[in-house]
């Protein structure tokens, strides 16, 4: 029988495969987990890690959803998906890695503005049509939100849209597909997030665990 | 918005039911009110959140909402209708509202509630019953794991006040930590031109969280008699709820808001391990009622039926009473009179024509959940289920159906 994710005494804890992974396990090595099956077994899904703690590993989109239906306790996850999918969870701390910006780009040598003057609707590629819509809409630019699901560089160069709004850490990827960024939408770090109801079942755990996290982020 | 079969609906009408005998065992009377209301008179709340409802026209051209929850219509009822009539008043009521939402488990656009509302009485004895009622509630359903985590959302804007956050900043402060984003709440707070003591103390009360020991922790964070006061007020209340014998069920966490903005005193959620969502919830909101022309205080609370459903499914299933029934072969048309007789007895009877195989009989008994097969043989009857089968008169069917149900 699988056991109750809100078991007493027992957290369990979803952490994306992604971009932030590495970051992550190195931190939770750091605040005492024993990571090591985590950091060599790509295949396995559920870890235990000591102390009552099992990680779930789950692509990065995929974590607050675990959180917000109370499957894992709580979970580590970049802003930009918080941002994207407004769950109703608790995010508690950020812990500073994974820095990336969430941009608004277009190809150079071409004049976005000039070229909404004229046909009053650009199109815009993404990921995160949410994020681009309230963006769009707050600046009061009307915007055809395109979502692909990857490789977002690609539809400015093939003509599917005028524009990206995409994640860049270094901006290399922007550089190299000739797109200049326009404007920068926010910030993304990777957070502490938490359910809401663990997160008064289990103060005492999670506080705890937040706090270790913090401290561990910040040396 | 879903449909609900049997045998869904018949275990949520038996938490009704249940709920409905705890509620009247403390002298609530149960109200119904209409399911639209004019959207003038709802905007009399100031609930922000209602802005997200349902809306349709009449034929007038006045705008119509779907009621999106229970508690503003009855502060409006109770600030007209029963204008004439001395509070207190206890009312309860079984209904169901409209917030549109994306579906997900617990979580629908019409969802059904059992609640209640005591209006007319501000004290913590008050609070108490309410909380203790929701207890007492819980428990006739048979529900073993939970918890209600209570706060005071006047502790917290006490101690705004005395830090001098008002404004755009407290507005900011509040709607971070009903989302409790702690991120954002720290941001916010780092921006505001506050003592550094003060914007420790805000961040030290919104983790405050646990047994009945906060409430001395929260002592040292006093500063003013507003914030003094809810805590003793909290502490009064626990009290009383333990005289109820339900002191081990309460949870303190004085960085609890809830999502409504009528609240003023006490709030609380209704926590069950098994789910990831609270199952209820209410508090104290003394300033609604003036809203609505007639100021008083109130304090209430609503349970999700659907919720409370998922998380007894959860403990293992409802405990539901054992009902006499049998299908009878013939009822509908050669033993009529034997199903009118079993029935006088209090034994459901599904009547079944008389041509239809025995087989097709056992079917339909077992997909009405009956125990009982019962079919004319020779001028006796044979009885099938209670573990055998036996051939009996006529007037020993119901006998041995009552004696095992």
């Amino acid at each position: 029988m699988i056991e109750s994710p809100l078991e007493p005494g027992c957290l369990r804890i979803a952490v994306p495969r992604g971009n932030l992974f590495s970051g992550t396990v190195d931190l939770l090595e750091n605040v005492g987990f024993d990571v090591g099956e985590l950091r060599d077994n790509e295949r396995k899904l559920t870890f235990e890690v000591g102390e009552g703690r099992t990680i779930i590993s789950t692509r990065p989109a995929d974590v607050p959803t675990y959180v917000e239906y109370g499957a894992a306790d709580a979970g580590i996850v970049g802003k930009d998906v918080l941002l994207e999918q407004g769950r109703n969870v608790y995010e508690l701390a950020d812990l500073e890695y994974g820095a990336c910006r969430i941009v608004y780009a277009t190809p150079a040598g071409r004049d976005p503005e000039d070229e909404l003057r004229h046909l009053g609707v650009t199109r815009v590629a993404t990921k995160y049509p949410n994020i681009a819509r309230r963006y769009f809409e707050e600046l009061g630019m009307q915007v055809e939100v395109i979502e692909l699901k990857g490789s977002i560089e690609l539809a400015p160069q093939v003509d599917l849209a005028e524009g990206i709004v995409d994640l860049t850490a270094t901006g290399e990827t922007l550089r190299q597909n000739n797109l200049v960024e326009r404007a920068e939408i926010d910030v993304s770090t990777a957070r502490f997030i938490a359910n809401r109801v663990s997160h008064k079942l289990k103060a005492r755990m999670i506080d705890e665990l937040a706090r270790r996290l913090v401290e561990a982020s910040r040396k | 918005m879903k449909d609900v079969l049997p045998p869904e609906a018949g275990e949520l009408r038996f938490l009704e039911d249940a709920i409905r005998g705890v509620f009247a065992g403390f002298g609530y009377g149960e109200v119904m009110t209409p399911t639209l209301e004019l959207e003038a008179v709802l905007e009399k709340a100031g609930e922000r959140r209602f802005k997200r409802s349902f809306r349709l026209f009449d034929e007038n051209g006045n705008v119509m909402v779907l009621r999106p929850d229970m508690t503003a219509p009855i502060a409006r009822l109770a600030a007209t209708r029963l204008a004439d009539r001395n509070p207190p008043h206890r009312l309860c009521y079984f209904a169901n509202s409209f917030r549109p939402t994306r579906p997900q488990r617990g979580r629908r656009s019409e969802f059904y509630q059992a609640g209640l509302e005591l209006i007319g009485d501000d004290s913590d004895a008050g609070d108490a019953e309410a909380l203790a009622i929701a207890c007492r509630a819980l428990d006739a359903c048979g529900l073993r794991d939970y918890s209600i985590v209570m706060g005071e959302v006047s502790f917290f804007r006490s101690l705004l006040d005395s830090a001098g956050v008002s404004g755009a900043g407290r507005e900011a402060v509040f709607s971070a930590l009903a989302a409790r984003d702690m991120v954002e709440l720290g941001a916010v707070i780092s921006g505001l031109e506050i003592d550094a003591d003060d914007r420790q103390a805000i961040l030290d009360v919104v983790s405050l969280r646990g047994g009945s020991e906060i409430l001395t922790t929260a002592l040292d964070l006093v500063r003013g008699p507003g914030m003094e006061e809810a805590l003793k007020r909290l502490a009064r209340t626990l009290y009383l709820v333990g005289r109820h014998g339900f002191a081990g069920r309460i949870l303190i966490d004085l960085g609890l808001l809830r999502n409504f903005e009528y609240y003023t005193g006490i709030v609380f959620e209704v926590l069950s391990g098994g789910l990831g969502f609270p199952l209820g919830g209410g508090g104290r909101y003394d300033g609604l009622l003036g809203k609505f022309g007639r100021p008083g205080p109130a304090v209430g609370f609503a349970v999700g039926l659907d919720r409370l459903h998922i998380a007894l499914m959860e403990e293992g299933g409802l405990d539901l009473p054992r009902i006499p029934g049998a299908a009878l072969v013939g009822g509908m048309d050669s033993e009529i009179e034997l199903a009118m007789n079993l029935r006088d007895k209090g034994i459901r009877v599904l009547s079944i024509a008389g041509d239809v195989a025995d087989e097709e009989a056992r079917r339909l008994a077992a997909d009405a959940g009956l125990s009982y097969v019962v079919i004319p043989a020779d001028g006796r009857y044979r009885l099938e289920g209670g573990g055998g089968v036996q051939t009996l008169d006529r007037d020993e069917v119901a006998g041995r159906i009552e004696s095992q149900p």
